[in-house]
């Protein structure tokens, strides 16, 4: 993690839903900050007290945002607006702006975000390239959708492409224009058949759609390409952030496997959200004149040693050696800068440690 | 308790990712099955952990009986099944029933309806509710059926399918199709979205937003909301602590101060929760369910039990309290 801090141009934090992984995205940036990076935080959905600590509000969506700290680096938040963002890709690919127009006027495509599965991944990768590219920054911390197919971001290029690029479609527009006449005939039936099911209203929106983005396939492709080395360059590094509990341990084993299936290390595993140390690890015997109070410590201290206990067996099962750094629950929601300063404090230290190891 | 349960066909739990709504879906379906019911568990396509609950990685596309696996549902005379429904073989099945099984290979394989899918947003939504609905209109029906939703977002877009495809302009099999569904959506006696979070900021906003999108899109009913993983309150927490605070030095025994910390840990998260729960019930005034946090939380049959005992318990004292309505 220190080194990643220190030197990635892209860190990508990925975490099952209710983990603290905006939180710990934002930590991570301070971090980047603190150690002298101009960094920017790339957020999708944050909880409305963190954003507004942030100072990144609903309409900001799309722009940068400085925050003012004690770093010698800088610190930008961003928020991701998918629509505005596909808005801008078409515009950039289209011949013309009535091709743009076209496109953007159409019921598919104004469906396009809510209904092509990875769209919104998508266009958080599209934009994590944008602030990659972009001088004023070294370092882009990007927290990922909080589907529980974060996943999906690697993915997503790849998806956005095949959707224009089917052949089926192809075979649709190909007459149209003109060169192949010739229709074959399972594609006629392919037709019919859809159009049996859905109804032409809606197969002809379809078809409008892809009348519209003719040619504008090509570009998409490239980037898509673009954006797919970006996200498994050596210099990006994936954090998964997790909390230590069963349901969402087994999902974080899952999206290790899918990392790995794609060739990609883990490079540091955050677990949020531990139960606090108090100063003891066990309690041999309850005070009877303080039931409550010996009740209470002796829950917290099983509490703690069960969720070491998962970590422990977690690591175990890991394949790879990635940091692995554990947070202690905050007694309040972090819910201003300085809530995520102490987090941000809480994983360099502990990361530098693990450095000092190695 | 039965009436509770039986007071739709079709109980659709939702909830933001990590508030444990599979955990509570598959408690309710343990409790459902003990109040004497046929019950039948659904998960949807996904990573879906419902299987888990039950000893099972993966759920079947065909029932799996789990029955005997509670002494005090084949005791009451009820019945718990589990099975997984996904699009692709809700649209083979919905094909075939009409009559159009000729053409359901060739869609699926040639990837023709994936396209299509993806251009008429919630087709395959529209499919997996249309397959539940078609379950409920067969003979030998369960009395219940209890969905696990999509993660919270999803679950907007996943019941918005039927009226959302009906705008698009759809028609033909889909349009009746939609049609159906959203009839019995909007039907309270047929189903029911039960609301699951935790008592914190984000889960709570967002439930709040899904309720009210909810009625308003979809126009659904909506079950008691499920507050889940509130940390108990220790009668007498409080004033021990005092006590001991008002001793408490530099000097004293490290045990004294982990006790200290200890309960004023716990103090202020039971306080934070408290305010995030008030909030919720000022801006959603509904019968609420409070689940409590297990020490050792699990996946396991022993903790769906327990919760489903705490599901039982909780629900018969909003019937006493005549919260539930007129569902006997």
């Amino acid at each position: 993690m220190t080194s990643s801090i220190e030197s990635a141009d892209v860190i990508v934090c990925l975490g099952a839903g209710g983990v603290g992984k905006t939180t710990t995205a934002a930590a991570v940036g301070v971090a980047g900050a603190l150690a002298g990076r101009r960094t920017v935080v790339l957020t999708v959905d944050p909880a409305r007290r963190l954003a507004d600590a942030l100072g990144i509000r609903g309409d900001l969506a799309g722009d940068t945002h400085t925050i003012e700290g004690d770093w010698d680096g800088e610190l930008s938040v961003a928020m991701l607006d998918p629509g505005a963002t596909f808005d801008a890709l078409i515009h950039e690919h289209a011949a013309s702006p009535e091709q743009a127009e076209r496109v953007l006027e159409n019921r598919i495509y104004k469906n396009l975000t809510s209904s092509l599965g990875g769209t919104n991944e998508y266009m958080a990768a599209e934009k994590l390239r944008e602030l990659h590219l972009d001088d004023r920054f070294d370092l882009v911390v990007i927290d990922t959708p909080p589907a529980s197919h974060a996943i999906d971001l690697l993915d997503s290029p790849g998806r956005l492409t095949r959707f224009v690029d089917h052949r089926l479609y192809r075979s649709i527009l190909a007459p149209k224009k003109g060169i192949f006449r010739a229709v074959n005939a399972a594609t006629q039936l392919a037709v019919r058949m859809v159009s049996k099911v859905v109804g032409s209203d809606l197969l002809s929106d379809v078809i409008d759609f892809f009348a519209a983005f003719d040619g504008m396939d090509e570009g998409f492709r490239i980037r898509a390409d673009e954006v797919s080395k970006l996200l498994v360059a050596d210099s990006t590094a994936y954090v998964l952030v997790t909390a230590a509990r069963q349901t969402a341990l087994a999902e974080s084993a899952w999206m290790v496997e899918s990392l790995a299936e794609r060739s990609i290390a883990l490079e540091s595993l955050v677990v949020n959200r531990l139960t606090p140390d108090v100063g003891i690890g066990s309690l041999d015997t309850l005070d009877a004149d303080r039931p409550a109070l010996d009740r209470n410590l002796s829950e917290m201290l099983e509490m703690r040693t069960m969720e070491h206990d998962l970590i422990a067996q977690f690591v175990a099962d890991l394949k790879g050696d990635p940091a692995v750094i554990t947070v202690d629950e905050q007694d309040l929601p972090v819910a201003d800068l300085a809530g995520v300063i102490a987090v941000a404090s809480v994983i360099a230290e502990q990361a530098s440690v693990i450095a000092e190891q190695a | 308790m039965a009436a509770f349960f039986a007071a739709s066909h079709i109980l659709i739990v939702a909830g933001k990712g990590g508030v444990g709504k599979t955990t509570v879906g598959a408690s309710l379906g343990v409790a459902s099955a003990r109040s004497g019911l046929d019950t039948l568990l659904v998960e949807l396509e996904g990573h879906s952990t419902l299987g888990r609950s039950f000893g099972h990685e993966h759920l079947p596309y065909e029932d799996l009986d789990l029955t005997d696996d509670d002494p005090t549902t084949v005791e009451a005379g009820g019945r718990l099944r589990a099975r997984r429904i996904t699009p692709d073989d809700a649209l083979v099945d919905y094909l075939t029933g009409h009559g159009l099984q000729r053409i359901s290979g060739r869609l699926t394989e040639n990837g023709t309806i994936d396209v299509v899918a993806t251009a008429a947003p919630g087709i395959r939504d529209l499919l997996a509710l249309g397959k539940i609905r078609q379950i409920t209109a067969e003979t030998g029906a369960p009395d219940l059926i209890i969905v696990d939703a999509p993660a919270s977002g999803h679950a907007l877009t996943f019941l918005r399918a039927a009226t959302g495809l009906a705008e698009a302009g759809a028609e033909g099999p889909v349009k009746e199709q939609a049609d159906l569904v959203a009839a019995m959506l909007a039907d309270e006696r047929q189903a029911r979205v039960m609301l699951v979070t935790l008592p914190e900021e984000t889960p709570v906003s967002e439930l709040i937003e899904t309720a009210f999108s909810l009625e308003d899109d979809v126009g659904i009913a909506l079950a008691p909301l499920v507050v889940n993983s509130v940390t108990p309150s220790i009668p007498g927490l409080e004033s021990e602590l005092k006590a001991l605070d008002k001793s408490l030095k530099k000097k004293s025994p490290t045990l004294d101060h982990a006790r200290s910390r200890a309960a004023h840990h716990r103090l202020r998260q039971e306080a934070t929760q408290r305010s995030e729960i008030e909030r919720l019930t000022t801006e959603l005034p509904l019968p609420r369910i409070e689940l409590p946090r297990l020490v050792r939380a699990g996946l396991g049959r022993a903790d769906i039990s327990a919760l489903a005992d705490a599901l039982q318990s909780q629900i018969d004292e909003l019937d006493a309290r005549g919260l539930l309505g007129d569902e006997s």
